[in-house]
């Protein structure tokens, strides 16, 4: 019983948390996930982002390797596009990651 | 963020709209393949946004691979600017010669800039500036700083320090004046006080020296009211510079002629206005010659136009010739007696220098005039310190002596 709970929460808790735990090293440095920056509602910068897997003035869904981050609203706009970050803005109701 | 705009608007840049297809993966093709985009916008089928020129040419075929239609909505930027005015010859010249006009005015001075002056006038330097060689309109290559400084410091007396710098089209001239010394007396030069006018004395200080005349004496001009040789109890001549205050009821005369016949200048109603443009030392006339009759009143005035409060290294003469008609009127002996009062009171302020004890003003006619005599009696200090020299005798009659007469 006391073995099964030890693996489990040892499941929840990745190596890359631990070795940043250790090495007091940022999160996305070490596990590679994406960077966003949210102005309010108004705007989102995201750097590291693969690719969008989806977009109209409501939705728009990107792809960051491990992670897809949607964010809904109306009148969203790309404002900037490069290989490694975007920029959306609009009226940003929700953010999903999945 | 407005250098990367101006950037943009310097390459150029396209307005295009990406219709059906796979947006998503023409984007996302686009980004990878280094293609800019910005300001995206998507309507229903339709995707709008913003690449560059290069950008748009490469996204064709990636459009053609996602099925998307691409078409060009609007095309923004300096070179379909230049491309669409390229048969204008005349555009393109007016901006070379502009470019030109500006590279070249930006070699001569346009404004002096004068700071920290407090007795000496600002035209008086910029007069000794321009006698140095620097004026609105020099040019700036053959300003030596450090030269004109020395010149400035020959020229004006009462600098203490003065620097020169050329920023811009600008001459920045800083100074600072000089504290002057007290005029030196010389106390060991001996001095008879002596009288500068004719009159009565009335009241005397002595300061130093012997006194020759005493209060209620009359004196004439030049004659030593306090002696610089003064004489001890014990018959020794001593020499000193003598001074001391003294004033006297000075007899003054005054006189005005008033003419009967007066001629005045009125306006004819009429004004002649001529502008010159002055430039780099010519006088250009900014209007078409024709004669001007005389008689005519003329008022001048030269200035430096300014453009958005920055003056032009070029100045503009105005001037306003305004005709006049001379008319002849004779007034009466009342009418000239008062304008000659008038003038008679002018005139004491101008030359009586003192109190006016007492006055008679007598009037006469003579030849068409009225001649108006004023007798004053002015109290003014009358005192004047006259150096004389001394001669020491007794070198040469110490050589008489040796010599046996």
């Amino acid at each position: 019983m006391f073995h099964k709970k030890k693996r489990r929460r040892e499941e929840e808790i990745s190596f890359g948390d631990r070795l940043s735990g250790v090495l007091q090293l940022p999160v996305n440095v070490v596990e590679g996930l994406p960077q966003m920056e949210v102005m309010g509602n108004k705007e989102a910068v995201i750097e590291g982002c693969d690719g969008v897997l989806e977009y109209n003035e409501n939705v728009v869904r990107l792809s960051t390797g491990k992670l897809v981050i949607k964010f809904m609203g109306r009148g969203l706009i790309l404002k900037c596009m490069t290989d490694t970050g975007v920029i959306v803005t609009g009226y940003i109701t929700s953010i999903e990651f999945s | 963020m407005y250098i990367v705009k101006l950037l943009r608007f310097l390459k150029g840049y396209v307005k295009f709209d990406a219709i059906s297809g796979n947006i998503e993966r023409f984007i996302n093709i686009c980004v990878k393949n280094c293609v800019s985009l910005w300001g995206c916008r998507k309507e229903e089928e339709h995707l709008t946004g913003f690449t560059t020129v290069s950008g748009y040419k490469k996204m064709h075929r990636y459009a053609r691979r996602t099925q998307v239609r691409l078409r060009v909505k609007e095309r923004r930027g300096l070179p379909f600017y230049i491309h669409r005015y390229r048969k204008r010859i005349g555009i393109l010249a007016g901006a070379l010669c502009f470019v030109l006009f500006l590279g070249i005015m930006s070699n001569f001075v346009w404004v002096i800039q004068i700071e920290g002056n407090e007795r000496l006038s600002s035209q008086q330097l910029i007069n000794a500036l321009k006698e140095a060689g620097v004026s609105r309109g020099t040019l700036k290559s053959s300003i030596d700083n450090e030269q004109v400084a020395q010149t400035l410091m020959i020229k004006v007396d009462d600098l203490a320090w003065i620097s020169v710098n050329v920023r811009g089209t600008t001459v920045f001239l800083r100074v600072r004046e000089r504290t002057m010394p007290p005029q030196k007396i010389d106390t060991n030069v001996p001095a008879n006080v002596v009288a500068a006018q004719d009159g009565q004395i009335r009241h005397m200080e002595v300061y130093d020296g012997t006194p020759v005349l005493k209060v209620g004496d009359a004196v004439r001009k030049g004659e030593i009211i306090v002696s610089g040789i003064n004489e001890d109890r014990w018959g020794l001549t001593h020499i000193l510079r003598a001074n001391a205050k003294v004033t006297a009821y000075v007899p003054q005369t005054l006189e005005v002629e008033i003419p009967l016949t007066q001629t005045h200048c009125s306006s004819a109603g009429k004004i002649i206005k001529r502008k010159y443009l002055n430039i780099f030392g010519a006088q250009i006339p900014l209007f078409i010659y024709s004669g001007i009759e005389e008689p005519y009143k003329l008022e001048k005035r030269e200035f430096y136009p300014q453009v958005m409060g920055v003056s032009m290294p070029f100045t503009v003469t105005r001037e306003n010739y305004i005709l006049t008609v001379e008319t002849k009127e004779r007034i009466s002996e009342d009418t000239a007696l008062k304008l000659g009062k008038k003038q008679l009171a002018l005139l004491e302020k101008q030359k009586l220098n003192g109190e006016i004890i007492s006055f008679d003003v007598k009037a006469r006619t003579e030849e068409e005039k009225v001649i108006l005599t004023g007798e004053y009696i002015v109290e003014m200090d009358i005192a004047k310190q006259v150096e004389f020299s001394v001669f020491d005798t007794k070198d040469e009659k110490g050589k008489f002596e040796k010599s046996g007469y």
